[in-house]
């Protein structure tokens, strides 16, 4: 017998095998055989060596825990007999199971982020009741202001008309006084009030802002340490995963490593999430904020202008006469 | 020598040589051989087997002569095998000489 011919006997008896694994212990049989081969052994020799071919077959499918007699009912018949056929269907059961296992695991954690999402979204709602009645609070402040304001206006315009009727009497030129009076009386309390406005919008917004800050600094941290436990735990999960394919016992170890990284991910996410919302939120408040000052300034030269547009014709009503 | 002890006791042959230096298989082959006579055929599949579990990683590397050599090497879980067989084998041939020498009272 030579080489060739034991390699292909023995491979028939191997049939049962993958082709991948066949050709690695062929390739073995067959170096062995070069080697001895080159060191002067007669061919026979080194093949009668191995013993009978059967045998030899029969151990290396016991290696594979493998039945030797598949191994022989397939290199009697030569065709695929029963027990390839059972495995290639197992084969496929195994596959099947490994697919719908992928889809139950993607669909559980599709589940798990909509959970998130949604307390995320619950999160928020309260955050928003929050801001908004911050917001109230700071309206009705403004509008207290501008009520007092008015009440200060009103005062003046009232002192000054008094003022008026009395002058009246006294001709013409009181009139002019008059007027001068009534826009140097009206001034100091306007300057006054767009101050306190003014100051009382600064401190708020420096308030909103440092609230913002801690917020965002708070969810970031959060989020960085969530970031490092899950990147850790990663880490853990990677370093147990190859000693446990190295056949230490090291399942649960494997299984908390994996879960504590999933946790920690997902927790840095939502974190991440929350500094997000805040920012989308200072933004929109930025968007909204010079609309407001945009049209308090625009009522302001309103009101600015109006006393102007009435000094004026009496001004010029003056220099006619 | 009873086949039957060889058999049980070449796994721990052939863990202890890789463990010594990885070899390649006809090395190895040549190495067991000089510990017990055994049929050359069957440590390949042993080899493979002990691939299989884990315990040895294979690896290829360029030789002068012929193709590239397939070289074992003992993995972590693959000393911890090695010791735990080692520690059998000597309670197992403890054990046994004991209870030969004890024989001795009979005679």
């Amino acid at each position: 017998m030579n080489k060739e011919t034991f390699l292909k006997e023995l491979q028939q008896h191997l049939a049962v095998l993958e082709d991948q694994e066949q050709q690695d212990i062929l390739q073995e049989y067959s170096q062995h055989l070069d080697i001895k081969i080159q060191n002067g052994q007669k061919e026979e020799d080194a093949i009668r060596d191995f013993g009978p071919v059967k045998e030899l077959a029969a151990e290396i499918l016991e290696a594979y825990h493998v039945k030797p007699e598949f191994g022989e009912g397939r290199a009697g018949k030569g065709l695929p007999g029963l027990g390839s056929v059972n495995l290639k269907e197992g084969e496929e059961k195994i596959r099947r199971l490994g697919s719908s296992l992928g889809k139950m695991t993607s669909a559980f954690v599709r589940k798990i982020g909509r959970l998130f999402r949604k307390a995320g979204q619950g999160i928020r709602v309260i955050g928003l009741r929050v801001l908004s009645l911050f917001r109230r609070r700071k309206e009705t402040d403004e509008a207290a202001g501008t009520e007092e304001t008015a009440a200060e206006n009103g005062k003046a315009f009232t002192e000054c008309g008094g003022a008026g009727t009395r002058e009246k009497k006294g001709g013409r030129k009181m009139e002019m006084v008059y007027e001068r009076k009534f826009s140097e009386t009206e001034r100091p309390g306007r300057r006054f009030c767009e101050f306190c406005r003014g100051a009382a919008r600064g401190v708020g917004a420096a308030v909103l802002w440092c609230l913002r800050m801690c917020w965002n600094a708070f969810w970031l941290l959060a989020a960085l340490c969530a970031a490092c436990f899950a990147l850790l735990a990663l880490f853990g999960f990677g370093t147990l995963l190859v000693l446990l394919l190295q056949s230490y016992p090291l399942k649960g170890g494997v299984l908390v490593c994996l879960g504590s990284s999933l946790a920690g991910g997902s927790l840095a996410v939502l974190c991440f999430t929350l500094t997000r919302w805040k920012k989308r939120q200072t933004d929109s408040a930025a968007v909204k904020e010079p609309e407001e000052k945009e049209t308090d300034t625009e009522e302001e030269e309103f009101s600015a202008e109006e006393p102007d547009e009435t000094e004026e014709p009496a001004g010029e009503q003056e220099v006619e006469r | 020598m009873n086949p039957q002890f060889k058999k049980g006791v070449l796994e721990l042959i052939v863990l202890e040589c890789v463990r010594r230096k990885d070899r390649y298989g006809y090395e190895l082959v040549e190495e067991v051989s000089r510990v017990i006579d055994v049929n050359e055929g069957t440590i390949y599949p042993l080899l493979k087997r002990l691939t299989n579990e884990h315990y040895f990683e294979t690896y290829l590397r360029e030789s002068s002569e012929g193709p590239p050599r397939k070289y074992y090497h003992l993995t972590a879980a693959g000393i911890l095998y090695r010791d735990s067989l080692a520690a059998e084998w000597e309670e197992f041939q403890k054990q046994v000489s004991r209870f030969l020498e004890e024989g001795k009272e009979y005679e």
